[in-house]
């Protein structure tokens, strides 16, 4: 029957609809980076994508313990191979090979191609002289053994040239063949998965298969796998965030319900009462999920947010009922001051949904659909379902103006408490922020140590700080990173940085291959100047047959392309290092055994420019991070103006906007001042949670300050904003019990926030007065 | 008659453990060891002669070797140049001054020079457990002038080494001869300890 009213089959469809879209078509992310913008400056941008899906996003890094040490390393070569079998993996390792045999014979029958000591001089008579002795030296060295071998064929050396960078670094130590951790009480183990870092579904897929591997491998025995890396980070806090989100507001609900039942007395009232949110909350997850292809994690935190600010709106009619008045009237009475209630959140999200960092901007679309959508329901779906309610709800005695009466000095209070605040906030300077992305992270602090340590035993890349050679095409961009290569040769010998890697290593540039191809003799000339230059050496006469035969071979070779490494490990490398997005060739150095950023960062000034820079990932995200805090701030002040500018038009007094906004922005600023004081660092999220609370405290505000007929009507007033209050509170309270440091800022800045605006707008505006 | 029980019983005993102990006299690889386990630090020069087959002249270097027990190796060589190869437990450091290059690597993570190492290291602690980790040992000779012969047990260390013939005489080395498998051989002379 109800069905047949136009506006209610509306708010069905309407909601059928976004609950098709949720449960259909909504996927969760959950890792910060996904959270980042896409469009920045290019330097943040190729840092966004290294940080999404470069070589560090996808290592696995893994410790085996919980046994001796020759079953630790049995257990690392089994578990090994076992990863091997899965499909999921580009390269394993667990110290058994640092380069592959494929690899060592690509590199050494592609020796003068790939050595940068090629150069005419070196295959001059002197040349050749300086390394046949330096080869006799070799062979009389404690090395000679194994370099017997090769010496005919190589007698310059040039595979030492080839290898020599590949080697650089020193991994962990080796036990039975394996590595293990310094104390080798842990076996370590390295692995790099073919999907991306931030393909969750795929990762959480990587990581099933992984302990399984694991329970086969471990047998009977009591051993332990420890693993870390980015993406089990991102699927880790993608399930934590989902529980939290799950459990909390859950535990949000059944706390407000209960609330709700004791002061409304009617199941079916109570029922009601919940649908607004529960709409609020799906429209906002479906516009979310519209706008942006997916829905954050974090966004989702925020939907125990909006239970508190929606879950207020029907509180304020039905507990507003008059005795004989229907849910229609008594809405409509309160609708003016519902309606700026409403606005105002909306605009101050409004001004969210302008930022340029994603997940605000998330964050400004859900509140402010959820709650539009809120507040049309309480106004027009809500008077439609039930006409009056059979026992009246629970009210207050009469209240008289003069009972409760707050003495007028106590606004002063509320303004010294202002100056104290804003005048520490002050102190704190630079202080007062947090600027270090990955202290954003909703990851738990143990987690963070575990990989910090693995990562140090490992020496596995922390690519902080690498080089960006930026060419339109790849040849160019392999050109641009040799020119680098004697630069840094120049760092590394002022210590700067300890080694680098580039993708010239392995491909080197048609020019350098071409250059060097050049520079090898033609058979004749080289048979004789070796003649020469083995003159009075011990050399056995026709030794060196086969290295005149591999130069003749090398110089007439066709040019290495990216084809010729297939299959080798050395290929997995490369693409790594040198990669195409969009129509740029991007070649990446990424540095090793630096100690000191900042001179590198000096050094480096003579040749960087704009196609070859040096990226510093951690100081890129950190300033990332403060340029949009520096713009958050912004926007809090345009959404503070936009509510301003609503009152205005709602109120009409400049007198009464004032004493609507006063009290909420004092709560705004001794909030801030008391997240301070007890140690925490202001970041984004915090900005966020304050800018709801300016939307939440102005509806306390506003009902305040409302126009009451008589002291009935006073009661029922202050009566709402104590269900309200009460409601608010444990909602956020349940969600400062989140296992996720950004979920449990949002619960404890909203929650405190909350109260104080009320407590504030109590002592601004004595109930006494009227307005 | 108990007394008697009792005294038969002590000669018994002392028969028993005479047999046990090795008689005093008899040289095996148990009683080498034994004597080269004795000596804890050791410094001596040493003269390297290399036969190879791609030199028509062997080359000679000369230097110092040292050890510490258990596990601290270093061979110092002084001519023709300067060259410091350190082993230390699992870590090997090798420098070499003419070129300037210096190298640290994990022994364990390169089992064939790991072999080649504990041929020298594990007979200079006398530890026979490592040696036959790596080698088949045979003894020949007295006990005043002996040669342990190591053969690999690896084939991955038999491709590089046929056989490592250590001699000396009690718990003192004196030559060290490598055969290599592609003919060549290095033969070390160890002057005697300072």
């Amino acid at each position: 029957m109800i069905f047949r009213r136009p506006i209610v089959l509306l708010w069905c469809v309407l909601l059928a609809l976004a609950v098709w879209i949720v449960f259909a078509r909504t996927t969760i992310s959950a890792d910060l980076v996904a959270f980042l913008p896409r469009s920045a400056t290019p330097k943040q941008q190729l840092m966004v994508d290294q940080l999404r899906d470069g070589v560090a996003s996808r290592l696995v890094l893994f410790g085996i313990e919980g046994g001796d040490t020759p079953r630790l390393a049995a257990a690392s070569r089994a578990f090994a191979k076992a990863l091997q079998q899965t499909p999921h993996f580009s390269y394993v390792n667990n110290g058994e090979q640092q380069l592959g045999q494929r690899d060592r014979q690509f590199l050494f029958e592609q020796r003068y191609l790939l050595s940068h000591q090629v150069v005419p001089e070196r295959f001059s008579v002197d040349g050749l002289r300086a390394a046949l002795e330096a080869a006799l030296g070799r062979l009389a060295s404690s090395g000679g053994l194994f370099y017997q071998a090769s010496l005919a064929r190589d007698p310059t050396g040039e595979i030492f040239a080839v290898i020599q960078p590949l080697m650089d670094g020193s991994g962990p130590a080796t036990r039975e063949g394996v590595w293990f951790d310094d104390a080798g009480r842990r076996a370590l183990l390295v692995a790099e998965t073919h999907a991306a870092g931030f393909d969750m579904d795929a990762q959480a897929r990587v990581q099933a298969d992984i302990r399984a591997a694991f329970e086969r491998v471990r047998g009977e025995d009591d051993l332990r796998l420890l693993y870390t890396g980015p993406s089990v980070f991102a699927v880790q806090s993608r399930a934590a965030i989902e529980s939290d989100a799950w459990r909390l507001s859950m535990l949000a609900t059944l706390f407000v319900a209960t609330i709700l039942l004791l002061a409304y007395r009617s199941l079916p009232l109570l029922g009601l009462g919940l649908l607004p949110v529960a709409t609020g909350v799906l429209t906002g997850i479906a516009a979310v999920s519209l706008g942006f292809g997916d829905v954050h994690g974090i966004t989702l935190g925020f939907g125990a947010t909006l239970i508190g600010e929606a879950v207020d709106y029907p509180t304020y009619v039905f507990t507003q009922i008059a005795p004989g008045e229907t849910v229609r009237d008594a809405a409509r009475r309160v609708w003016p001051t519902l309606r700026l209630a409403v606005l105002t959140t909306v605009f101050s999200a409004l001004a969210m949904l302008l930022s340029s960092f994603q997940g605000l901007a998330q964050l400004g679309l859900f509140s402010l659909s959820g709650v539009l959508a809120a507040g049309l329901v309480t106004r027009y779906v809500l008077p439609q379902l039930v006409s009056a309610p059979r026992r009246s709800v629970r009210a207050l005695p009469p209240l008289h103006a003069g009972r409760i009466a707050l003495a007028g000095w106590l606004r002063w209070t509320v303004i010294g408490a202002l100056i104290v605040s804003a005048a520490f906030l002050a102190t704190r300077g630079p202080q007062l922020w947090e600027n270090d992305l990955a202290n954003l992270n909703p990851i738990p602090q143990a987690a963070r140590d575990l990989d910090q340590r693995m990562r140090e035993a490992l020496g596995a890349p922390d690519v902080r700080l690498l080089y960006a050679v930026q060419a339109p095409t790849r040849d160019e961009a392999l050109r641009g990173a040799e020119r680098l290569a004697s630069r840094l040769d120049e760092l590394e010998q002022r210590g700067l940085i300890g080694s680098y890697d580039s993708p010239a290593f392995y491909l080197p540039s048609l020019a350098a291959q071409q250059a060097r191809q050049a520079a090898l003799p033609d058979e004749r000339t080289l048979r004789s100047r070796l003649a020469e230059a083995a003159t009075g050496l011990p050399f056995q006469s026709g030794l060196f047959e086969p290295f005149i035969s591999d130069v003749q071979q090398a110089r007439n070779a066709p040019p290495l392309t990216p084809q010729s490494l297939a299959g080798t490990g050395l290929e997995l490398k490369l693409k790594a290092l040198l990669s195409e997005s969009g129509d740029r060739w991007l070649a990446l150095l990424p540095l090793a055994g630096v100690k000191d950023a900042q001179s590198v960062a000096d050094a480096s000034a003579a040749f960087t420019d704009e196609s070859v820079f040096l990226l510093d990932l951690k100081a890129e995200s950190n300033r990332m991070v403060r340029d949009y805090r520096n713009e958050s701030l912004g926007l809090w002040c345009i959404g503070a103006l936009a509510i301003a500018a609503v009152l205005w038009a709602g109120l009409r007094r400049g007198r009464a906007v004032l004493s609507v906004m006063s009290p909420v922005v004092c709560a705004v600023f001794v909030t801030a001042a008391l997240l301070a004081a007890f140690g925490a660092r202001l970041n984004l999220f915090h900005l966020v949670s304050l800018l709801l609370v300016l939307g939440v405290g102005m509806n306390y505000a506003l009902f305040f300050n409302r126009n009451l007929r008589d002291d009935h009507e006073r009661a029922r007033n202050v009566f709402a904003l104590l269900v309200c209050a009460l409601t608010t509170t444990s909602a956020f309270g349940a969600l400062a019990f989140a296992a996720s440091p950004v979920l449990q800022s949002i619960g404890i800045t909203v929650g405190t926030g909350a109260v104080l605006s009320l407590l504030f707008s109590a002592l601004w505006r004595p109930a006494g007065r009227s307005g | 008659m108990v007394r008697m029980i009792e005294r038969s019983l002590c000669v018994l005993l002392w028969l028993a453990l005479s047999w046990a102990a090795p008689a005093s006299g008899a040289w095996n690889v148990e009683s080498l060891m034994d004597a080269l386990g004795r000596t804890t630090q050791s410094e001596a020069r040493f003269t390297e002669t290399k036969h190879l087959a791609a030199l028509t002249i062997p080359l000679e270097l000369r230097g110092t070797l040292r050890f510490q027990a258990p596990d601290h190796l270093e061979r110092l060589v002084e001519a023709p140049f300067e060259e410091r190869f350190i082993v230390d437990g699992d870590r090997v450091t090798f420098e070499r001054k003419v070129t300037g290059e210096r190298h640290q690597l994990s022994l364990q993570s390169q089992p064939v020079l790991w072999a080649f190492i504990e041929s020298i290291r594990a007979t200079l602690r006398g530890d026979l457990a490592t040696l036959q980790k790596f080698y088949r040992v045979e003894l020949d000779g007295a006990q005043h002038s002996w040669t342990m012969s190591l053969l690999p047990r690896e084939v991955e260390m038999g491709q590089f080494v046929s056989v490592i013939r250590i001699s000396g005489s009690d718990g003192n080395l004196h030559t060290i001869d490598v055969q290599e498998a592609n003919g060549n051989r290095s033969i070390t002379r160890i002057e005697a300890s300072r």
